[in-house]
């Protein structure tokens, strides 16, 4: 995505959330450091996707590190 | 022995306060009178407890008198980061928003836990908003400063953790660890910190940041402290959801075991590739006191760290929305700006990240068939100014705040216990911590190794000198 489709994301998304930010004024402001950090995520994103993650792991939706130790 | 207490370790205390050398009122004083002299310069407390703290102390006093039994921590002041509940008092997490919060209307367990073995609260610390930090950095409250150098950060989250247990204000401080919180600060204030398995210390009556990395655990001045207050904060606990089904494996009779029979090495790769020179000597000299010469890597480490950085954003995002469409100019901006964002990411990503962390799980699982202990540093570099924003590593130029907690992020990412231990280098001020990391549940071990750097003197968290004003070198 490009810097203007993630201010169009932003600007259809902020509705849908429910957030009111101003518009950017400079690159200190609100609007532009959330699009700093959206783009910060897709590289990130970018990095997490580069290979394939199997179908069948399991998205634990509370983790254990382990099975704990059998007494 | 030191005439002032505040100068002693909490397992030097506890021995002093047994012997009659001082009573707990005459403790809990001079940690009062410390951070009175300390506190203005460094900003670690934002709530002193003293009539809770010295009515605590004068029946531990009475019980002594009355030759009742006595607790493992009997008579050692201690702090706690402001996102454990303080029965009476807003848990404010770092934050504006939350001081309109009714008071806690009980203690966190783990305060509980460390009083039931008669320790004495003092007061709550200074943190990063909603723990979302690593450099120490409150908008409302100030930045905790590094007692070591003060122009420096304190590291975070827990920056008040670390500077009031560097600064001698308190022996025993907690903190929380979601990718880094209690070891960055660890690092940077020369403190042994504790991060135990993800799952092994109940989090009840704390505020959340990212329920499904959270750790809680303790800083300070010696590895027996940290296994003394470890062991007493042990135990199930049925209001956490997440803690594990494990039993109390207590640490502090076997911290002096050998540990001859433990596989080291180090984590080489991106561990090595993305650390200056300072923390790639810290972790050398490490490994040359443990005749460490194997060297493994973790597969996908940086994948590992996106993995848990996009869960931190959106977790955290899912957290506060409400907070963020209500009173979004409460927050500290650095916080918020990072929260909406994550508010915009694709909950597919998450997800996938979620699957992520089942794969590398069982692939680190893999290397501790062969491995007990691996090495790595706990910070890239030392601490970095207050207000730092960029840092050149390796002659490369890297934002500071985002590349803080590098090395701890995949490490907390799937649960791995671990104590960061201090390392100084001669002719510079500031210190640099070193993960000491283990198998799930096996706390036991990284605590031995680090008792063994502790007793070779590889590694030691002495109290920082007070000056006005302590130049880096």
């Amino acid at each position: 995505m490009t810097d203007t489709e993630n201010e169009k994301m932003l600007g259809a998304m902020l509705p849908v959330l429910g957030i009111t930010l101003p518009p950017a004024s400079n690159i200190n402001s609100a609007r532009s450091q959330v699009l700093l950090h959206i783009g910060i995520a897709r590289e990130h994103a970018a990095r997490l996707f580069a290979a394939p993650i199997s179908d069948h792991l399991e998205p634990a939706p509370v983790f254990t590190p382990s099975e704990p130790p059998h007494e | 022995m030191s005439e002032n207490p505040a100068d002693l370790t909490a397992s030097e205390l506890v021995a002093a306060f047994k012997a009659g050398t001082f009573s707990a009122h005459e403790i809990a004083s001079a940690s009062l009178a410390r951070i009175a002299e300390r506190d203005p310069g460094l900003g670690a407390f934002t709530d002193i407890l003293t009539d809770r703290a010295l009515k605590t102390a004068q029946k531990i006093d009475e019980k002594r008198l009355r030759k009742q039994p006595l607790g493992a921590l009997a008579g050692v002041p201690f702090a706690v980061k402001n996102l454990y509940d303080i029965e009476g008092l807003p848990t404010r997490a770092g934050s504006k928003i939350n001081r309109d919060m009714p008071p806690a209307i009980r203690d966190a367990a783990l305060l509980a836990r460390l009083e039931a073995e008669d320790a004495v609260l003092i007061g709550g610390l200074n943190m990063g908003e909603y723990a979302y930090d690593f450099t120490g950095e409150n908008a409302h409250d100030g930045p905790s400063r590094n007692p070591h150098a003060i122009a420096h950060m304190a590291g975070g989250s827990s920056g008040g953790s670390g500077a009031a247990v560097a600064s001698g204000m308190v022996p025993l401080a907690l903190g929380s660890d979601t990718n880094g919180s209690i070891r960055v600060p660890s690092s940077f204030c020369g403190l042994f910190g504790l991060k135990p398995t993800y799952g092994r210390l109940s989090r009840a009556g704390t505020f959340p940041f990212v329920a499904s990395f959270d750790h809680l655990g303790p800083f300070a001045r010696s590895v027996g402290d940290l296994a003394l207050a470890y062991d007493a904060m042990q135990g199930a606990d049925p209001d956490d959801p997440a803690q594990a089904h494990v039993s109390t494996q207590l640490t502090t009779p076997s911290l002096h075991q050998p540990i001859s029979e433990l596989r080291m090495a180090t984590l080489g790769g991106y561990f090595h590739q993305l650390a200056s020179d300072s923390a790639r000597q810290a972790v050398a000299r490490v490994a040359a006191a443990l005749n460490v010469t194997a060297q493994v890597e973790f597969p996908q480490a940086a994948r590992a760290r996106s993995a848990g950085y996009l869960i931190t954003m959106t977790e955290g995002a899912a957290l506060h929305l409400e907070r963020l469409q209500t009173r979004r100019e409460d927050f500290d901006s650095d916080v918020s700006n990072r929260l909406i964002a994550g508010a915009m990411l694709p909950a597919a990503w998450t997800v996938q990240a979620q699957k992520f962390r089942g794969w590398f799980r069982t692939q680190i699982a893999t290397i501790f068939e062969n491995h007990d202990i691996l090495l790595a540093p706990a910070t890239p570099y030392r601490a970095p100014l207050i207000g730092q924003k960029t840092i050149v590593v390796d002659g490369e130029e890297q934002l500071v705040r985002p590349n803080i907690g590098i090395f701890t992020q995949p490490i907390s990412f799937i649960g791995l216990p671990v104590v960061t231990v201090p390392i100084w280098t001669p002719g510079t001020t500031l210190p640099i911590g070193v993960q000491i990391i283990g198998a799930p549940w096996c706390e036991d071990k990284v605590l031995r190794v680090a008792e063994v750097l502790q007793k070779q003197g590889v590694c030691h968290a002495p109290i920082a000198p007070f000056t006005a004003s302590t130049p880096a070198k």
